[in-house]
């Protein structure tokens, strides 16, 4: 509040409350920005998790129904058995242990460096590179796998057509 | 009348066979062949069905009595439904064929459309010897595969891509689906075109859905039980703005929704009629009866919904998507899907309006280009001009990537590349998996193109090309790639000038021994190489290298010193979509993405952040984390930090055009060029890079360029308060990446590399000869001569 004394008249003192409210309007105000936009930014925040809340909600829900929670299991079992099939049946990489020897020594040149580096590698590529296999399983395991997806296929396309038939 | 009169047309009606004929698509379908028909002067039209429908209760003459004037045939026609899409594919390939050929027309004059391709259970091919053209509705499964890919057969939806890479053109039914096809796929824009489509009304009276007792006022929610429909979102908003208004609205939510979600949808609102499927003509009624339509979904083709709404004069609230805002920017209440208040906001603006009527003459411009008539005009001008691609004689490539589904982003561009390179070459791809199982976004160039692993990759293979490119980079997903370009000469891309790391997992996965990695570093040395490591072996026993930049190209001639090789410079390639977003520059939104690690430039975010000039803009931090928790947590904590990890391609390429601003300040340079910083120029945003390497080369005008960290905050602080030099950069940097960055160029660029190659050291192209005839068959005859070499 501004200092008073009794020497002011009355014009000035209402001029004076009305500067001092004034002044303590705009502070107020300022404050008013201020809180409010805390707010906005918490409000901001809770609408972030809500939206976030809903959206992990919105997923379980689409996880939840009877025939999605089917499809997935179904998927779960087949992924689980050709995994297993895929793991087992793998052809194990050969481990090249043995590499060309290089010789190097200080006083070799850059060509001398560079000739090394083709000597290996011609070597190294061309000779000792990993034999390629056709198929990624073994034999057995491949027959296996085989097994499985014609049997799966083929149960899964008639059950479809005993559905058609049922539902037509 | 856009065809002349020797032209034919044959359809697959297939579509109207299968359980979608009353669907969207099916629906969609009908109208245009008809409104075709109508505008059309083909000589004859053919509608080819298969002899099954592919759905219940379909009748022979029901399909016949669909349009007047078509000849109607059945083929023999196979479906995945009987055997796998594969054979399906191939059967139907004989049966198309052989029906083209028994109509004996003459070659060239045969237009062949699909009008529906990823149908299931339907497997639609192309004729050899027609002009073939396709419609596509949407690429929103491939764009959100993380929520479709285990709710549909993701497998054969992919394995369809083949035939939208083979049509001659395709027609998408909104700009924005084109801009999809040019960003994602890397289709070029010559191949396909905009002919949008129109609202679907019956031609029955209004009548109400049975049973339906609307006495109060509703607004209608168009919607189906799909992932990316936004029901939950819609319902909040809507209950939130009816809760305001003293409950005096209900929601109609249209189709079949599951009931799981029914009940969902009914625990956040009691004001919701479902009305399940209803026939056209009681949707017609409820659109006519409606407050006003509401239709939120976070990505559409292009929106029936809308322009249905619009035909009947209703107020339309809809999300802000790029294809409504191609409808109309300013005739629709739009508000941010993903915010609820938004939502609700938007319904009130639309409901509380003073002005109780819709903007007509905007609603009457929507109408007069979005008609049948207009869209089949569109369609017949496209297909008249386009003519058949010839695959003539193009050379054989082998080109070795990372696996298109991992985390390099080499393998995101060679697939993207596909499109126009299959113009150029004939190109068969070896792909190679990093050491981490990734599936990043899907892999179609494995069902688009011949695709094996880079493991199969041989000498006997290499003898089968006319030249192998190899992509080089510093990761675990070019080993194979540099191996097999160490011992069969080549062409190399370089990605980078530094593959120390490369040799070092070559070395752990045991491709090549510790000394041979330790004599790659001596050669770097010894030759006194200041711009590259490790490249040396790779770079001079090729037939010719191709670089992305004049920094990497000076690296690869600061290898081969003397040599006589060809080095060519040539901008990596992507595709600039035809709509940018319109920037209004008032509050900004910065961003910063790629890595997030504790070492790359926090502090400088931070500094941003604290800083009172940014608090009323918006810094957006998105990509992988690498950085700690303490970190995350930290940057989390400031208000004008929006932190997001874990993105998917989509949601980066959106995260990105979102912005005004993009910085990319490199701490450590090692001869790359950035995509990202590609991504976000050609979608208009102003790039901050660091002066250096690739980014120098920049034109001044194209990004913003800073030598050191203040200088960044310096630029950026005059950057920000300067919105028409934004502009100005912006607008530059488009038409940058559109003149010079284009698929085409770089597959120009790989056939001109070709081209020059022969020129190379003749020790190393006999080698390559020897090789490459077969004449080398042992390591025997290789060493005699590299003995015979050495001579020489």
């Amino acid at each position: 509040m501004t200092a008073f004394n009794g020497t002011v008249d009355s014009v000035q003192l209402i001029a004076m409350i009305q500067k001092d409210y004034e002044a303590r309007l705009r502070e107020l105000e300022s404050q008013n920005v201020e809180y409010a936009e805390q707010l906005a930014k918490r409000d901001s925040k809770i609408h972030g998790l809500n939206v976030r809340i809903q959206e992990l909600e919105l997923h379980l829900h689409h996880q939840q129904g009877a025939r999605a929670a089917l499809k997935q299991l179904y998927h779960g079992i087949d992924n689980k058995i050709m995994r297993t099939l895929t793991e087992r049946g793998e052809r194990k990489k050969r481990v090249v242990t043995t590499h060309p020897t290089i010789t190097t020594n200080e006083n070799m040149r850059y060509a001398d460096l560079l000739k090394e580096a083709r000597e290996y590698d011609a070597k190294e590529f061309f000779a000792l590179k990993k034999k390629v296999y056709k198929h990624n399983l073994k034999p057995a395991y491949r027959l296996v796998a085989k097994s499985y997806r014609v049997a799966r296929d083929g149960g899964l396309a008639g059950m479809k057509k005993i559905h058609k038939l049922r539902s037509s | 009348m856009s065809a002349s009169t020797s032209r034919h047309l044959i359809v697959d009606g297939q579509i109207f066979q299968s359980a979608a004929r009353d669907r969207g698509m099916g629906r969609y379908s009908e109208y245009l062949l008809s409104a075709i028909l109508k505008e059309s002067n083909y000589a004859t039209v053919h509608l080819i069905f298969a002899k099954k429908p592919h759905a219940v209760g379909i009748e022979h003459k029901k399909l016949e009595r669909l349009f007047e004037g078509v000849t109607v045939s059945y083929l023999d026609l196979s479906s995945t439904t009987r055997q796998s899409i594969e054979n399906a594919t191939k059967h139907n390939k004989k049966a198309v064929n052989e029906f083209v050929e028994k109509l004996r027309l003459d070659v060239g004059s045969v237009d062949f459309l699909i009008p529906s391709l990823f149908q299931e259970p339907i497997a639609s091919v192309f004729p050899d010897l027609t002009t073939n053209f396709v419609i596509f509705y949407d690429l929103i499964p491939y764009l959100y595969h993380d929520r479709y890919a285990d709710k549909m057969p993701f497998d054969n939806y992919l394995k369809r891509f083949r035939q939208l890479f083979e049509a001659d053109k395709i027609l998408t039914i909104s700009q924005a689906v084109r801009d999809d096809l040019a960003v994602y796929l890397g289709i070029p824009h010559s191949r396909t075109h905009v002919i949008d489509g129109a609202a679907i009304r019956s031609d029955k009276s209004p009548v109400p859905p049975p049973g339906m007792q609307l006495s109060e006022k509703f607004i209608l929610m168009p919607t189906s039980d799909d992932p990316r429909k936004n029901n939950l979102r819609a319902v909040i908003g809507f209950e939130q703005f009816n809760s305001r208004s003293s409950e005096k609205y209900k929601l109609v939510i249209t189709s079949k929704i599951h009931r799981t979600e029914r009940e969902r949808l009914r625990g956040f609102s009691s004001n919701i009629i479902f009305t399940g499927n209803i026939e056209e003509a009681e949707l017609d009624w409820l659109y006519e009866k409606a407050e006003a339509v509401l239709f939120v979904p976070e990505s559409e083709g292009l929106g029936l919904p809308i322009l249905e709404a619009v035909h009947v004069d209703k107020r339309v609230v809809c999300s802000l998507l790029d294809v409504f805002k191609e409808i109309s920017a300013d005739a629709f209440y739009y508000c941010d899907h993903k915010d609820q208040y938004s939502i609700a906001a938007a319904i009130e603006d639309a409901l509380t309006a003073t002005d109780k009527g819709v903007p007509k003459s905007k609603y009457r411009q929507i109408l007069k280009h979005y008609s049948w008539g207009e869209t089949a005009k569109r369609t017949l001008a496209a297909m008249s001009k386009t003519t058949k691609r010839s695959s003539g004689n193009r050379p054989k490539i082998a080109v070795f990537t990372p696996t298109p589904s991992g985390f390099s982003a080499i393998g995101k561009v060679v697939a993207e590349s596909h499109a126009v390179l299959d113009d150029y070459f004939d190109v068969d791809y070896y792909a190679e998996d990093g050491s981490v199982d990734a599936n990043t976004r899907p892999n179609y160039l494995k069902y688009v193109a011949p695709y094996y692993s880079a493991d199969a990759f041989s000498v006997k293979s290499y003898t089968r090309y006319d030249a192998v490119f190899y992509h080089i980079g510093n990761s675990d997903y070019h080993l194979q790639s540099i191996a097999n370009s160490l011992y069969l000469p080549g062409f190399v891309i370089l990605h980078d000038t530094n593959i120390t790391d490369a040799y070092r997992v070559m070395v752990r996965e045991e491709v090549i021994s510790s000394e041979r990695s330790d004599l790659e570093k001596m050669l770097t040395s010894a030759a006194g190489l200041t711009l590259s490591k490790c490249l040396t072996s790779v770079v001079t026993n090729q037939l010719g290298v191709m670089t992305h930049s004049k920094y990497a190209s000076a690296a690869a001639k600061e290898i081969l010193r003397d040599q006589d090789s060809v080095v060519m410079d040539v901008n990596l390639a992507t595709q600039a979509p035809q709509t940018i977003p319109e920037r209004s520059y008032a509050r900004l939104r910065l961003g910063m993405a790629g890595i997030i690690a504790d070492i790359k430039g926090i502090e400088v975010i931070e500094r941003l952040a604290k800083d009172v000039k940014y608090q009323n803009h918006t810094i957006a931090i998105f990509g992988y984390n690498y950085a700690s928790a303490d970190t995350i947590e930290r940057l989390g904590s400031y208000d004008n930090i929006d932190l997001t990890t874990g993105l998917t391609d989509y949601d980066f390429v959106n995260s990105m055009k979102q912005l005004d601003v993009f910085v990319n300040y490199r701490m450590q340079y090692q001869g790359e060029t950035s995509l990202s910083t590609l991504e976000a120029m050609r979608q208009g945003v102003v790039v901050v890079v660091r002066d250096i390497g690739w980014y120098s080369e920049l034109p001044d005008d194209v990004v913003v360029k800073v030598k050191n960290p203040d200088d960044l905050v310096k630029k950026l602080n005059e950057l920000v308060a300067n919105s028409r030099l934004m502009k100005k950069v912006s607008a530059k940097a488009v038409e940058y990446i559109k003149a010079n960055h284009s698929h085409e160029q770089y597959a120009k660029g790989m056939r001109a590399l070709m081209e020059q190659g022969g020129s190379y050291d003749s020790v190393l192209k006999r080698r390559a000869e020897l090789l490459r005839n077969g004449q080398l068959t042992s390591v025997k005859e290789l060493l005699a001569e590299l003995k015979t070499e050495d001579h020489e």
